[in-house]
């Protein structure tokens, strides 16, 4: 076994059949009269052997698929993801003419409108009510507010995760994410992380780890959109599928907006 | 893979001639291309992965980039290639991505293992298919150039020169990640080797 480690590399490129003519010969010369290497090369050998036939079932499986219909979807995903950009774009020049004074005039209306708005609440602000009986009125009502709030996210959020578990066609990756509208999600994702880092009511804390769920789910969803896969889409589903979070969901939505303040 | 030897001049000619027509906006031309490479994509892929369904990802994705990107292909440099590093590429952005799942499948693996150890019976041989199986999940822990080298090398019938070109990196880097690889195979395989051997 003297001198057994400066052969490491040339028996794998021996077994692998890429050894120079010199290496070969040296490498032969060695293993005649090293039990230790030689049975090294022989499990290089097999190792080898059995990578190039892991695939056995490759040539049935390719014959399995119709590869003109891989070819057609091909076209179609690029036809949907390059008109997706195009209605993204820029409005151009010519619809320009009419789109900037329409949005100058919307802007001045806004400034209006908020302006008259600020100073008829300001004209109609009551004074707080300070007393014992005020803080819990006042209190109430927040909690009322808030929890109709999150009831309306939860309700929204089962629906985004109804759509989510329909099954996923790998030919038709990039439709299925169009219909899915990452608008809603995206205003999902930005309420639950509102509700998760900022709402402290204690009538709303037992929502805290569901709605954690729901924003990784959400954020994952967003981050599909470059890269969309199926087997991606699968582990989501999976996720929602063990966790039952459609229905912990549906129970908290029930809870949130039908229990007692 | 191998196809790549077999072409002959005239169909490196009609290739040029397709990519040149599809690099001025011809869609047909396209459509010629991706007949051409689509199988050879999903064989690459499906040899990294072995699952169908992630295979045929890459492939949409790889047209997907092609066709994006075909304006800076330089038409003098090998198609062939870019189309695989495109393919590679992919393949390993997703193997990281998705480094979880492969990990969920080993403990699956290690989980059945230590569920069914039966080391001690005389008897008892390690079939094929439990070597494979073995081989497999310590494939998925390889590093994801490490795994594509291999792949490339012993299911694809690469040349180390080959690769090389494929993926523009230098031969002594192949050999250097293919050596790692096959040392850590072995190590990790060798209690089955030891199996067969009984």
């Amino acid at each position: 076994m003297t001198g057994c480690k400066k052969y490491g590399d040339s028996i794998i490129d021996y077994a692998a059949g890429e050894a120079t003519s010199q290496q070969e010969n040296q490498v032969k010369e060695h293993l005649a009269v090293c039990p230790g290497c030689h049975r090294e090369y022989l499990e290089h050998k097999r190792i080898f052997q059995e990578t190039g036939e892991l695939d056995s079932q490759i040539d049935q499986v390719m014959e399995e698929i119709d590869w003109q219909a891989v070819s057609n979807s091909i076209h179609k995903n690029i036809r949907t993801r390059h008109s997706a950009q195009k209605n993204t774009k820029i409005i151009p020049m010519y619809s320009m003419k009419i789109a900037l004074p329409a949005a100058a005039a919307l802007v001045i209306l806004g400034l209006l409108m908020g302006y008259l708005l600020f100073n008829t609440q300001n004209l109609q602000k009551p004074a707080i009510d300070t007393s014992p009986e005020g803080k819990v009125t006042l209190a109430r009502l927040e909690t009322t507010l808030a929890k109709k709030e999150v009831g309306n996210f939860f309700k929204q959020t089962q629906l985004v995760f109804t759509d989510l578990m329909r099954q996923c066609d790998p030919q038709d990756r990039v439709l299925w994410w169009n219909r899915l509208n990452k608008q809603r999600v995206k205003y999902l994702l930005e309420k639950s992380r509102y509700f998760t880092r900022d709402l402290d009511n204690p009538h709303l804390m037992a929502t805290r780890g569901i709605l954690k769920k729901i924003e990784w789910i959400l954020f994952e969803m967003i981050t599909l959109e470059d890269h969309i896969t199926c087997r991606r889409l699968q582990q989501l589903q999976d996720y929602i599928h063990k966790e039952k979070l459609l229905l912990k969901i549906r129970l908290l939505e029930q809870n949130v907006t039908v229990s007692e303040v | 893979m191998q196809n790549i030897k077999e072409k002959t001049h005239a169909d490196l000619q009609k290739e040029r001639e397709y990519i040149r027509r599809f690099k001025e906006g011809d869609l047909p031309a396209f459509s010629h291309l991706v007949n051409l490479y689509q199988k050879r994509v999903f064989k690459l892929a499906f040899g990294f992965f072995q699952d169908k369904d992630d295979a045929m990802e890459i492939v949409q994705e790889t047209f997907l980039r092609v066709y994006e990107k075909i304006d800076k292909f330089d038409i003098d440099s090998s198609f062939n290639n870019w189309i695989y590093r495109i393919a590679y590429n992919l393949c390993i952005d997703y193997y990281r991505k998705f480094k979880s799942k492969t990990s969920y499948q080993r403990e699956v693996f290690e989980h059945n293992e230590t569920q069914n150890p039966e080391p001690e019976e005389p008897e008892h041989r390690i079939d094929r298919e439990k070597f494979q199986a073995g081989l497999k999940a310590s494939l998925d822990e390889l590093s994801g150039r490490q795994k594509m080298i291999f792949v490339m090398k012993h299911h694809n019938g690469l040349k180390y020169k080959e690769i090389a070109d494929i993926l523009s990196i230098s031969i002594g880097t192949v050999k250097s990640l293919h050596h790692r690889a096959a040392k850590a195979l072995q190590k990790k395989l060798a209690h089955f080797q030891y199996e067969v051997a009984k």
